[in-house]
């Protein structure tokens, strides 16, 4: 009988012992030491300075947008919508654009044309690849040959063709356009462009990049498609 | 006696050498579990010690405390109210009355084998 007993207690504090471990090993972790230093430390706060004066620079927009709805009388009123709707539109890449930025030409190497290899289209996962590269810099709109690349594009190779949000890309050559805010972005961009190892990944695909410089003036065209519209709901009047 | 102890042993080592962690949000929950098992073991203790013990009641006993406190924390946790505090204050006063009776009976007991081994001599 003693021995049930004890069997019990044992296989009980047992449990209770395991508990309490995990009770401790929650209670004492030391929180990760932070091993940055000054400079970086730095490098993080101007980071927050720049997101905090971004975000200083939308509350001020929309704080404009408001002001001007207040102060809407009623044959101002569709003007002020309409320019709202214009700028979202813009956002949204519906609208043409023109700004700072430079062309990319996609074209075969001049090997795989000399030794007369069969042209294929550019894989969608070195399309992908480039545009991940290129959204490394924010606030740049593409256009990818004549076809807008908005925020709900997307890229997929259908039957063996490379396609844009369904619409098909032509093989190369083809022109990729990259508009910035700001020449200096543009600039920016152009460099890191560069710099990767982008034009080396075409290159084992059979194709050479032709960066041009960046220039004031390039013409984006709008996006033609339309969009669906899932989750927003008109309201009505009496709403 | 030693049986017990080495379980202990055993029941710690392994859990330091797991090196699992309770996420804090659920921490709550572990301590009054841990609360309540070590009701249970003083009870069982205490029960052996007035031979009253039962295998059946200690053992559901163990498992049945745990799993309340840790429904009544759970369902303070979504009330709002800090009900856990209440399982605390429970098992607390229990413990405390438990170990209280431990001492009460083994003091007996020293002070009956004293008289029996003065007795003897």
């Amino acid at each position: 009988m003693k021995e049930k007993i004890n069997w019990k207690f044992t296989l009980i504090l047992c449990i209770v012992g395991f508990v309490l471990a995990l009770q401790y090993n929650s209670l004492n972790t030391e929180p990760a030491r932070d091993t940055r230093d000054l400079w970086a430390i730095r490098k993080e706060l101007s980071k927050e300075k720049k997101i905090h004066s971004e975000l200083l620079e939308e509350i001020r927009e929309v704080d404009q947008t408001l002001s001007s709805y207040t102060a809407l009388t009623n044959e101002s009123t569709e003007e002020v919508l309409q320019h709202t709707l214009d700028k979202l539109y813009t956002q949204a890449g519906f609208m043409p654009t023109t700004g700072p930025g430079f062309v990319i030409e996609v074209a075969p190497s001049p090997e795989s044309i000399a030794f007369g290899y069969e042209l294929k289209p550019v894989s969608t996962e070195l399309l992908s690849w480039f545009i991940n590269v290129v959204n490394q810099h924010q606030g740049n709109e593409l256009e990818i040959d004549g076809k807008r690349f908005t925020t709900l594009s997307w890229i997929r190779d259908i039957n063996g063709k490379l396609t844009v949000s369904g619409e098909v890309v032509s093989t190369p050559p083809f022109k990729i356009k990259i508009v910035s805010a700001t020449l200096e972005d543009s600039v920016k961009l152009y460099n890191h462009l560069l710099s990767t190892t982008i034009q080396d990944e075409f290159y084992l695909d059979d194709f050479i990049l032709t960066i041009s410089k960046p220039t004031e003036n390039v013409a984006l065209q709008g996006w033609t498609g339309g969009f669906e519209n899932r989750y927003l709901k008109e309201q009505t009047k009496e709403q | 006696m030693w049986l017990p102890l080495l379980g202990l042993l055993l029941g710690i080592s392994l859990g330091l050498l797991s090196d699992i962690q309770i996420p804090q949000e659920y921490n709550n929950y572990l301590t009054v579990a841990i609360l309540a098992a070590f009701d249970t073991l003083f009870g069982g203790i205490r029960a052996y010690l007035q031979q009253v013990y039962d295998d059946r009641i200690f053992v559901s006993g163990f498992f049945f405390n745990i799993l309340l406190a840790a429904a009544l924390a759970f369902l303070g946790v979504h009330l709002g109210v800090d009900l856990y505090l209440a399982a605390v204050f429970a098992f607390g006063v229990r413990l405390f009355q438990n170990i209280a009776v431990i001492r009460r009976i083994l003091l007996a007991k020293r002070t009956s084998n004293n008289k029996k081994t003065n007795a003897n001599t």
